[in-house]
């Protein structure tokens, strides 16, 4: 089961199942402190595992970075 | 299959180019991803979630602090639930991490799950590989098999794959 922030990326590699999140490079599970969305974030996931995707199924998830713009920047290769 | 154009809400579109073509300016020309035709099988669960072993893998470039880090070698490390880390990795920023592993490292968020029942329990050694090897081959030949290995060793239920 895996995690996907790019889906073009796992498109190509082709995982058996990920979900993706709209989550900024280095902060995959949300923010530094942000246990409740740490937890949201592996439940959501996790829960995906039990489902009957076909294989390669990138699943989109509703967790989206909306604290700034850092995943927008590093997009673009802004930042880090 | 859920194909990406149907993930509307998608911002990263045109980032995989965006990025082979940083990638092969400054680090390694002739950079291409590594590509498959069809997608890894999937292996339903035999067990309830709430029974699962779950075993972490990333790509963080986590490592047992005082021992050696990785790097580009394709290697993984092992990494002990209970044990100390460091994060070595250019590709992002590692304080983020240093200070709240969880966001990329998530042992504590899985414990409490095993707590609460939703999974089983937490495989006690996690793998953590870094992210940014550019020759998959390397993560081919050394990072993926001990990967499996370490999984089925511990007899690992649900393998849960976080990217850095």
């Amino acid at each position: 089961m895996s995690i996907t922030q790019v889906p073009e990326i796992t498109a190509i590699i082709k995982p058996s199942l990920a979900c993706f999140v709209a989550m900024p490079f280095g902060l995959t599970l949300g923010d530094v402190g942000d246990a409740a969305m740490h937890e949201q974030i592996v439940r959501a996931v996790l829960h995906e595992a039990e489902r009957e995707h076909p294989a390669g199924s990138i699943v989109p998830l509703p967790f989206r970075w909306e604290r700034d713009d850092l995943r927008a920047r590093q997009l673009r290769k802004e930042a880090l | 299959m859920a194909a990406t154009s149907d993930i509307t809400a998608d911002d990263s579109r045109g980032f995989a180019a965006l990025e082979r073509d940083h990638l092969r300016a400054d680090w390694l020309a002739g950079f291409e991803w590594l590509a498959y035709d069809a997608p890894s099988p999937r292996n339903p669960l035999r067990v309830p979630l709430s029974q699962a072993r779950v075993g972490l893998v990333d790509t963080s470039g986590a490592h047992e602090t005082g021992t050696p880090p990785t790097g580009s070698s394709g290697r993984a490390a092992l990494v002990g639930i209970d044990a100390g880390i460091t994060f070595t990795h250019p590709g992002f920023d590692t304080e983020r991490a240093a200070a709240d592993p969880e966001v990329v490292h998530p042992v504590a968020t899985l414990q409490r799950l095993a707590a609460q029942g939703f999974i089983g329990d937490v495989a006690p050694v996690a793998v953590s590989v870094m992210g940014g090897v550019l020759i998959g081959q390397r993560l081919l030949d050394r990072g993926v098999p001990a990967t499996v290995a370490a999984m089925r060793d511990q007899h690992v239920d649900l393998a849960l794959l976080v990217p850095a």
